[in-house]
């Protein structure tokens, strides 16, 4: 009986001490939002850290309109040449293109991805899978059309300085929409 | 102060037990608002996910260039291996939900939702990361000794779980959410719009991110000066001040209307609710058995004859 309590008492003892291990990691993990990513001396302490952040996904960092808001309206669609010459913009489900329930329910997922990933040259190996979805959904609405290219392009409009151009809610600057073709696919290649 | 002050400090703080309420209904919200966020993305589950998805599981992993937890990486994905892994997380949130079977479901429920997320990680917001935080958390906790099914089949076996817990996985989730507005507000203070009080004015300019029209306010250059300075107030009251007993409920009040006004303005999913529920769980741990008995003396009364 006496060990059956004294190894009760070590479990509850390993108990706790794993409890307070997994809470003192996650205060880590929350406070390393803060320190310099860059920082050898902080990369140094958060050794045994890193491998549980990276494998959980666990970066925590609360960014969101800091240190300032995006000053761009920006996008990415892609410009079509059909066999016969035609030629066709196809615009991914962007939120402002989409109904109220659509642009609730999926249409932030493609701005976040065009916007924030496919648009930027730190991520072109996302280019070619892009392009190659982009194709496949114009063999759905163009069944029997050929595309024979496909042209990813980043489009952008910047909101003017408000002591400048002041503009009301809801609505867009006078100017027209920048483009850059970034990526093209040949169909022949694949 | 010596070692030991330390020790008593965060043994009070972490260890003294407390009702297993709060933990509960966090517990019953997380699993909601993920079990919807889930289905919203499985209603596009061909375009983010599928074998011919936007983006293909291997170009998902040169995102990384290390190991990572995504079961995605192991199969030859298919309709049928995709199907079933979205049924097993259904499965899984709702359990995690109902708290049956709480701890095997949570391990589960979290290992899918961090490879669903893995596989096309560029379309993910804080609100998915917050997700992923909290359930890293809830795996481990005490969420299910009340408000659940594992209570109810253990009280009817005649071995009712304990209804006081140790409250430190509730105590790493409020630490958290006040974690979030203390970074987003040291974050913000080195952005010039925000000191200029433009900030408002340019977020509510991105088209993509507009969700209902606010007539008149927005277009209103000292209303937008006004909510920029605000939002820098109250953000930084709700990581700080919220830990102050008098000033918890009216700030909880004040975050809940701050977050609600955002979710009218701007389409930006889950997060605004997430930080709602997150606000949820900032009051004192007794006053959620306080207002469990409440409920349950209304409901009692209400169908009692």
């Amino acid at each position: 009986m006496y060990k059956f309590q004294q190894f009760w008492c070590i479990i509850l003892r390993v108990k706790k001490i794993t409890i307070n291990l997994f809470i003192v990691l996650n205060l880590l993990m929350m406070a390393r939002a803060q320190f310099d990513k860059k920082s050898p001396l902080i990369n140094f302490v958060y050794t045994p850290i890193t491998f549980v952040q990276n494998y959980f996904s666990m970066w925590r960092g609360w960014e969101m309109f800091a240190p300032n808001p995006l000053r761009t309206n920006q996008y990415v669609d892609a410009k079509i040449t059909f066999k016969d010459g035609e030629k066709i913009i196809w615009d991914f489900p962007r939120p402002s293109n989409n109904s109220l329930l659509a642009r609730y329910m999926w249409g932030e997922r493609y701005r976040k991805y065009t916007s924030d990933a496919l648009r930027l040259d730190s991520k072109k190996f996302l280019w070619k899978d892009a392009a190659i979805f982009v194709m496949k959904s114009i063999k759905e609405t163009h069944p029997n059309k050929q595309p024979i290219e496909v042209k990813l392009r980043r489009r952008w409009l910047d909101i003017p300085n408000w002591n400048k151009e002041f503009i009301l809610h809801g609505e867009l600057p006078k100017n027209e929409y920048k483009t850059y073709e970034y990526y093209t696919l040949q169909i022949k290649s694949l | 102060m010596k070692l030991t002050d330390i020790q008593y400090v965060w043994n009070r703080i972490f260890f003294d037990k407390k009702p297993a309420e709060g933990i509960a209904i966090f517990r019953i919200l997380l699993g909601t608002l993920t079990l919807f966020t889930f289905f919203q993305d499985a209603l596009r589950l061909e375009d983010f996910w599928g074998p011919f998805a936007i983006q293909s599981v291997e170009t998902g992993l040169k995102n990384y260039h290390f190991p990572i937890l995504n079961i995605f990486q192991y199969f030859k994905l298919s309709y049928s291996v995709l199907y079933s892994l979205i049924a097993v997380q259904f499965i899984s949130l709702m359990c995690f939900t109902l708290g049956f079977k709480t701890r095997f479901f949570s391990i589960i429920a979290f290992i899918l939702l961090v490879s669903f997320q893995q596989r096309n990680i560029n379309m993910l917001s804080s609100a998915d990361l917050l997700l992923r935080i909290m359930f890293f958390i809830m795996m481990f906790a005490p969420s299910a000794n009340v408000l659940s099914l594992d209570s109810f089949f253990a009280k009817k076996k005649g071995k009712p779980l304990a209804k006081d817990v140790a409250p430190w996985a509730h105590r790493l989730i409020q630490i958290q959410i006040a974690v979030v507005y203390i970074s987003t507000i040291i974050a913000k203070s080195k952005g010039e719009t925000w000191l200029d009080g433009s900030a408002v004015y340019y977020s509510t300019r991105l088209v993509d991110l507009t969700r209902f029209p606010v007539p008149f306010l927005l277009d209103w250059k000292w209303f937008l000066t006004l909510s920029t300075w605000l939002t820098l107030i109250i953000e930084f009251s709700l990581g700080t001040l919220i830990f102050i007993k008098e000033f918890k409920k009216p700030l909880i009040f004040i975050g809940i209307i701050f977050h609600l006004g955002i979710e009218y303005m701007m389409t930006i999913p889950t997060f605004e609710i997430l930080m709602i529920f997150g606000l949820l769980a900032m009051f004192e741990l007794k006053d959620y058995r306080v207002f469990i008995d409440f409920l349950r003396l209304k409901y009692k009364k209400k169908f009692t004859p």
